[in-house]
């Protein structure tokens, strides 16, 4: 079987007239419509999205020069594209319509791609499984009575299933990684400043990127350069020129010293996971890469940290919703306070409240100097452990998640047991760095097997070399083209 | 740290939040674990440790003081609950005089 083409193929197809976007585009709404028990997509518009094919066509007609060509992305539900509805699957922001296109959209639109839709997520990216969501939840493709991990659970399954050849999610402490990592897909989180967040609805602002999810590594590679670069409406981004990533990903890694740090290998991680993780640092020696044993001793207390910084800033962050500016008012709103309270009670949900709960208690008066400022230090020496293995080598290898897929409703009501499912992701978020997964194996027997996502985790600005690393991983131990086959599961 | 019931109520008031009385008890126990869980940063020995806010390399970032195009006033009030006049409306926040 030949499977879904790389988005290169799909862009040259185009531009050369073999096809049409309007045909590619039709072939993909198709799918969707025959995997919408998956519920992968919030928001799809077959006409609009018909009609930026034909648009792209038109370019293609005028001899314009574009990257993607015709390759339809899916887009995580908290990142503007105009024509579409942004909910950050919230009821609170049920019906929002975007007056602009995010950067990041509007950089794919000009470079050719057509928006496929919106997909689904935990609410306002809070979450580790998609059951977050207010509006459905999402199911993994290759067990439909699994989750496909979150939050940007609705970009990996839309992939996974080959609903979409790409997908835009957003990684706060694993958004993108752990998803690909559950459902056989390639995610990239790419240095904090490297991506433009204006029309990324804001979680963790120190935390938060937008990164590619894909099926292939070349195809991560090709979005990114697409994505990277300083945008004047993101002060965070780098001024760093951004060197493409795409012609190299063949490179290889002969020569490259790849670090696998002790404390991803603990026993808290799945024996299988670990041991296919271990099978991909094998084939990335049989390359010419150098393996050797670093440490990164400050890990366990991660996710703590994690939890305090991150919520702390989407405590504030989420004060925007309070029924005046955008969003749902609640009806019976008589007062400024029935207005806040009143509007934030009624349409948030459950797992949002717990966050801004914790971001509070963490900010305020009498344990600021306990929870907040204590993470922020303990922050400096994550960052610092990274610093100082990456000294050592130039690339760390290790599991990207301690568990395969579970089943829908097993964590969901133990917040603690959903976090703990973060450990592996989080602490690249804190210290700013790039982070990739590629599949690199599964689980169990033929008919309940589970993929299993191997993470590569470099310095700052080294996309470029995880890129390479994660193809040689790809050729040695996976097949891209394989779609699992969800329709005929439950 | 055992969170109590009064700590929800206070802190949920700080963050503009209510949950109704008969969910109060799951949330103060799911608020309990999540803070015993966290609290383990209070272990980490951080004698001359300085805070990190970000990873990145921006600092202080600054643009010329020059007028760009912004939205439109109709357009920025195209997602709003209520508006009058061009104005975001609210309910009344100062009472008459009496």
């Amino acid at each position: 079987m030949t499977g879904p083409l790389p988005l290169k193929a799909i862009a040259d197809s185009v531009r050369s007239g073999a096809r049409t976007s309007v045909d590619v585009a039709t072939e993909y709404l198709d799918r969707i419509e025959r995997g919408a028990a998956l519920g992968a997509f919030l928001a799809v518009d077959r006409a609009r999205t018909l009609a930026e094919a034909a648009a792209v066509d038109a370019r293609v007609a005028r001899g314009e020069a574009l990257p993607l060509a015709g390759v339809p992305v899916a887009v995580k539900d908290n990142i503007h594209a105009v024509g579409f509805t942004t909910t950050c699957a919230s009821r609170m922001l049920e019906g929002f319509r975007p007056p602009f296109d995010a950067t990041v959209v509007e950089k794919l639109r000009a470079a050719g791609a057509v928006v496929l839709g919106k997909t689904n997520l935990d609410e306002f990216a809070m979450g580790s499984s998609t059951e977050n969501s207010a509006y459905v939840a999402c199911r993994n493709p290759w067990a439909t009575d699994r989750i496909p991990g979150g939050s940007s659970g609705g970009s990996a399954a839309a992939v996974a299933a080959n609903l979409a050849p790409a997908a835009l999610g957003s990684d706060t402490g694993g958004s993108i990684r752990q998803p690909a990592a559950l459902t056989g897909t390639v995610g990239l989180k790419p240095t904090y400043g490297r991506v433009s967040r204006f029309g990324l609805v804001a979680f963790g602002s120190s935390l938060d990127q937008v990164g590619p999810m894909t099926r292939r590594v070349e195809d991560a590679a090709m979005l990114h350069d697409v994505l990277s670069g300083h945008d004047p409406k993101d002060a965070t981004t780098s001024a760093r020129p951004h060197a493409p990533t795409a012609p190299h990903v063949g490179d290889g890694v002969r020569g490259l010293r790849i670090g696998l740090p002790d404390e991803y290998f603990g026993d808290a991680v799945d024996s299988e996971i670990r041991a296919s993780v271990e099978s991909a640092g094998r084939a990335l020696e049989a390359a010419g890469a150098v393996l050797k044993r670093v440490s990164l001793p400050h890990t366990p207390h991660a996710i703590p940290t994690y939890y305090i910084v991150a919520t702390s800033e989407a405590s504030s962050n989420l004060a925007r919703y309070d029924g005046v500016h955008y969003g749902r008012r609640h009806p019976e709103a008589v007062d400024i306070a029935s207005l806040f309270t009143g509007s934030r009670s009624a349409y948030l949900g459950k797992e949002v409240k717990r966050r801004i709960l914790l971001g509070t208690w963490c900010l305020s008066s009498g344990f600021y100097d306990a929870f907040y400022d204590r993470a922020l230090r303990i922050r400096s020496l994550l960052k610092a452990d990274f610093d100082a293995a990456f000294r050592d080598v130039d690339l760390v290898l290790c599991p990207t998640t301690p568990t395969p897929a579970w089943r829908l409703g097993e964590k969901i009501s133990d917040p603690v047991q959903m976090y703990v499912a973060d450990i592996l992701t989080g602490a690249c978020n804190l210290a700013g760095i790039p982070g990739l997964v590629v599949p690199c194996g599964t689980t169990g027997q033929k008919d309940t097997r589970l993929p299993i996502g191997a993470q590569l985790l470099g310095p700052a600005w080294s996309e470029s070399l995880l890129l390479r690393a994660g193809a040689v991983i790809e050729a040695a131990c996976w097949d891209p083209s394989f779609v699992p086959s969800f329709g005929s599961a439950s | 740290m055992n969170i109590s019931k009064e700590d929800v109520v206070k802190t949920l008031r700080l963050a503009r939040l209510e949950v109704p009385e008969s969910e109060l008890p799951d949330l103060v126990r799911e608020f309990d674990s999540i803070v015993k869980y966290v609290e383990a940063v209070a272990a980490v020995d951080l004698r001359g440790v300085e805070p990190l806010s970000h990873g990145g390399d921006a600092r202080d970032v600054f643009r010329d003081d020059v007028v760009t195009p912004s939205l439109p006033a109709d357009v920025a009030l195209g997602n709003a609950p209520d508006t009058a006049g061009g104005c975001f409306r609210v309910p009344r926040v100062i009472a008459e005089p009496s």
